[in-house]
C-alpha cells in the first residue's frame, strides 16, 4: 500500500514538472564549410522556446579549444508569436588545419517557482533567486580548416612613417607603424627593432580593435624613438597576410628609410647664457634707479596738477540771491548773528549786492582760516 | 525806548551767556503779548533765561513743573471748602500771574495741557461758575525737551497754535561754553535787578504797535502764509505732498505783531522783508502739520519753510 502511494506521488511530481517546464530547441542557422587557418567566420546559433519562457535565462559563453578560437559577437533575444527566440553570433577562427568540429554548450537556467514567490512576497530570509540549471549541448558544426602560412588573415594595410630623415646626433627620430583593417588582428605580434648603433625607445603596441562579423577591425599602432650618433637605415618591415577577399597570400613590405645623422650640439651651445659682467649689472641698476626716480617725479607732477586743477567754486546758500533784498532775506532765514551787520547794511541800502557778497566771501575765508 | 531793551538784555546777560536768539524770542513774545514755546535739550538755560527775564521785568512770576500726575486744578485753582465760614471759596492757581513758566510742558497729560487753552487764548479762567480775568501782561513761556519719547505727551495742535513762537535752542559756541563753565565754577553770578516795570512795558508794547508796515510787505506776509497752504501756486509742487495742513490764520495775526517787534528790537520803525525772514521759522514751524511722507523721508519743517520763503517773490 505504502509503495503504491509513493509511486502515485512520483507520477504527480513528474506530471507537474512536465507541465511547467518549457521545451526549447537549439539549431545552427549559419556556418561556414571551409576556412583557412586564421580566417574567421560567424556561426549563428538559435535557441527556440515553445513559449515566451520568461522564467528562463540562457548563459552562453563560447569557449576556445585546441582547434579553434570562439568569441561572442552579438546576441539577440526576442519573443515572436509568443515564442522566445535567442540568436547568438559566434566568431569562430580555426587555429589548426584539418577537419575541426565546433562543440559548444550553454547553461539553461530555470528560475524556481519558490524563488519567484519569495521575491514577490518580499521574504528576506531566503535566497532571492534560485535556479534549476540544465546544460544544453549545442549542435556540432564541422568546418574544414585549410593550411595557411601567413601571420595574419583578413584585409590589412601597412603604413610606416618617420617625422624627419635628417637629425643631429642624439636627436630622436620618431618612427610610426600603422596596421589597419580587419581580420585576426588580435593575433598581431609587435615588431622588434634592432639596428646596429641605434638606441630605440619603444612603447607597447597600441591596439584599438573592435570585434564584429568581419573579425577584429581597427588600428594597431607601434611607435619608436630612434637615437643615434651616426647615420643609419631603418630596415623595411614586412607583413605576411592571407587576404580573405581574394583568398591569396600577400606580403606587405615597407621601404627602407635612410636617416642622416649630422654632428651633434657642442656643450657650449647647450649651456645657458653666461652671467652678465659687473659693468652690465651697474648699467642695469642705473636704469632701475632712473625709472624709480622718474616715477617719483611723475607722481609729484601728477599730484601738483591735481592740487592746482581748476575747481568750480563751491556754491553757498546766498549765491542764488540776485537782489539786495533777496540776499537780505536769505541771510535772515539763517538767523545767524554773524550776518546781522550785513543784513542791516543791506536793509539800509548802504551795501550793494556785489559788495555784500564780496564781504560774505571774505568773512567765510576768515572763518576757514581760523578753523 | 531801545535803551530799555538793552537794559533788559544786559540784566539777563548776567546769568545767561549767549542764547541771543532765545532772548530775542522771549522779548518779542513780551512786546507782543504772545506765548512762547521753547524747545531744546536739557542744560541750555531755558528755564534760567525765563526766570531771569521775569526778574528783570519786576513782574509777578510763577513756575509750574509739569509732571505726569499734575491736575488741571494744580494750575488753574479750585473751589475749596472753608470750615471756618462753612463756605466754599476760590483758591486761585499759579496761572494767576504775569509770567507763567510751564517747565517741561509735554510731561503732563493732555487734560492738563488743555486746561491752559482758555487762559492762553482768552486770558481768563473759569472756576466753578465764575470767570476770572488774568492780570496783564499774561505770558505763558513753556519749555519742552524734544529728545525723549517715553513718558511724554506731545502738545495738541490746537494748543501749539496758541503759541506765537516756537524757539529752538541750540548749543552755545565754544567760547560761550567756556565762559559759562568759568562763571559757574567761580559762583560769580551777579544779582539781577528789575529794570522795567509794568508801566514801561506797556509803553514799549505801544511803541511796537506804532512800527510801520508797508502795504506791500503786509501782502508779502499774507502770501507767505498762504504759500504754506498752496505751495504749488508758487512753483513748489514738489513739497505739496509733504504738507498736510498749512499755517492757520493765527500765523498771519501773530506775524503782523511779531515782525513789528523784530524791527523794534533792531531799532527800526519800519518792517523790511529781512525782519520777516528772521522770524518766519519761529512763527510757522509748530503750526505746519507735516504729512506721513515727510515724516517717512525725514523732511525737516524748517527746510520746507526756507523753500517757501525763497520761492515767494520779495516786494
Amino acid at each position: 500500500m505504502k509503495q503504491s502511494l509513493g509511486k502515485v506521488l512520483l507520477v504527480c511530481v513528474w506530471m507537474v514538472v512536465s507541465v511547467n517546464a518549457a521545451q526549447y530547441q537549439w539549431s545552427v542557422l549559419k556556418a561556414p564549410k571551409e576556412l583557412h587557418v586564421g580566417e574567421g567566420a560567424i556561426v549563428r546559433y538559435q535557441c527556440l522556446f515553445e513559449n515566451s519562457a520568461g522564467d528562463y535565462t540562457v548563459e552562453f559563453k563560447p569557449k576556445n579549444s585546441q582547434q579553434y578560437k570562439a568569441s561572442m559577437v552579438t546576441q539577440d533575444d526576442h519573443v515572436r508569436n509568443e515564442k522566445r527566440i535567442l540568436t547568438f553570433d559566434v566568431f569562430v577562427t580555426p587555429i589548426m588545419s584539418g577537419d575541426i568540429t565546433v562543440n559548444l554548450d550553454a547553461l539553461i537556467r530555470h528560475t524556481t517557482f519558490a524563488s519567484i514567490e519569495d521575491a514577490s512576497i518580499g521574504r528576506d530570509n531566503v535566497r532571492k533567486y534560485d535556479f534549476n540549471d540544465e546544460k544544453a549541448i549545442l549542435p556540432s558544426v564541422k568546418i574544414t580548416s585549410m593550411a595557411n602560412t601567413a601571420n595574419l588573415s583578413g584585409e590589412v594595410t601597412l603604413q610606416v612613417s618617420v617625422d624627419k630623415v635628417k637629425v643631429r646626433a642624439h636627436e630622436p627620430v620618431h618612427l610610426s607603424l600603422y596596421i589597419r583593417g580587419h581580420g585576426n588582428l588580435d593575433q598581431f605580434i609587435p615588431y622588434d627593432l634592432n639596428i646596429s648603433g641605434v638606441k630605440d625607445f619603444s612603447e607597447p603596441a597600441y591596439k584599438e580593435l573592435t570585434l564584429n562579423e568581419d573579425g577584429y577591425e581597427g588600428e594597431i599602432r607601434q611607435e619608436f624613438a630612434l637615437v643615434a650618433e651616426k647615420s643609419y637605415v631603418i630596415p623595411p618591415f614586412s607583413l605576411s597576410v592571407f587576404d580573405t577577399k581574394s583568398h591569396t597570400n600577400k606580403v606587405f613590405r615597407s621601404q627602407g628609410i635612410a636617416i642622416e645623422v649630422e654632428k651633434g650640439y657642442v656643450a657650449d651651445n647647450l649651456l645657458d647664457a653666461p652671467a652678465l659682467s659687473n659693468k652690465n649689472a651697474w648699467k642695469r641698476y642705473g636704469v632701475y634707479v632712473f625709472f624709480v626716480l622718474l616715477g617719483v617725479v611723475l607722481s609729484e607732477v601728477a599730484r601738483w596738477l591735481w592740487m592746482h586743477r581748476p575747481r568750480r567754486k563751491s556754491k553757498v546758500f546766498w549765491d542764488t540771491a540776485s537782489t539786495e533784498k533777496e540776499l537780505s532775506v536769505l541771510l535772515s532765514l539763517r538767523a545767524d548773528a554773524r550776518y546781522r551787520d550785513v543784513i542791516q547794511m543791506l536793509d539800509a541800502g548802504s551795501l550793494t549786492l556785489s559788495e555784500a557778497k564780496k564781504k560774505l566771501r571774505s568773512f567765510m575765508r576768515d572763518n576757514e582760516e581760523k578753523r | 525806548m531801545i535803551k530799555m531793551i538793552e537794559a533788559i538784555r544786559s540784566e539777563i546777560a548776567k546769568v545767561v551767556v549767549g542764547q541771543e536768539k532765545m532772548i530775542d524770542g522771549l522779548l518779542i513774545g513780551l512786546l507782543c503779548e504772545g506765548h512762547i514755546l521753547i524747545e531744546g535739550i536739557p542744560g541750555l538755560a531755558k528755564t534760567t533765561t525765563v526766570k531771569a527775564l521775569a526778574q528783570t521785568l519786576g513782574l509777578d512770576f510763577k513756575r509750574v513743573q509739569f509732571t505726569p500726575d499734575l491736575l488741571p486744578s494744580d494750575i488753574l485753582g479750585a473751589e475749596v471748602y472753608d470750615p471756618q465760614n462753612n463756605q466754599f471759596k476760590i483758591k486761585k492757581g499759579p496761572v494767576f500771574t504775569n509770567l507763567l513758566l510751564s517747565d517741561e510742558i509735554n510731561r503732563a497729560p493732555a487734560k492738563v495741557q488743555s486746561a491752559l487753552l482758555e487762559a492762553m487764548q482768552e486770558r481768563q479762567v473759569t472756576l466753578s461758575d465764575e470767570s476770572f480775568e488774568l492780570s496783564s501782561p499774561f505770558l505763558v513761556m513753556a519749555t519742552q525737551n524734544p529728545i525723549e519719547n517715553e513718558g511724554v505727551y506731545p502738545l495738541p495742535e490746537a494748543q501749539l497754535d496758541r503759541f506765537m513762537l516756537k524757539i529752538k535752542v541750540g548749543y552755545n559756541s565754544a567760547d560761550e561754553e567756556l565762559l559759562i563753565a568759568r562763571r559757574i565754577a567761580s559762583k560769580s553770578a551777579e544779582p539781577i535787578h528789575a529794570v522795567v516795570n509794568s508801566e514801561v512795558l506797556h509803553q514799549l508794547q505801544e511803541a511796537v504797535k506804532n512800527v510801520h508796515i508797508d502795504e506791500e510787505v503786509e501782502r508779502y506776509m499774507i502770501t507767505l502764509v498762504r504759500a504754506t497752504r498752496e505751495p504749488e501756486a508758487f512753483g513748489l509742487e514738489s513739497i505739496k505732498r509733504y504738507i498736510q495742513f498749512g499755517a492757520s490764520p493765527r500765523v498771519s495775526i501773530d506775524m503782523f505783531k511779531a515782525v513789528r517787534a523784530v524791527a523794534f528790537l533792531k531799532g527800526k520803525d519800519f518792517v523790511t522783508p529781512s525782519d520777516i525772514a528772521s522770524i518766519v521759522k519761529d512763527l510757522m514751524r509748530h503750526r505746519i502739520v507735516l504729512s506721513y511722507e515727510a515724516e517717512a523721508e525725514g523732511i525737516d519743517v524748517d527746510t520746507l519753510i526756507e523753500q517757501i520763503v525763497t520761492a515767494v517773490p520779495i516786494p
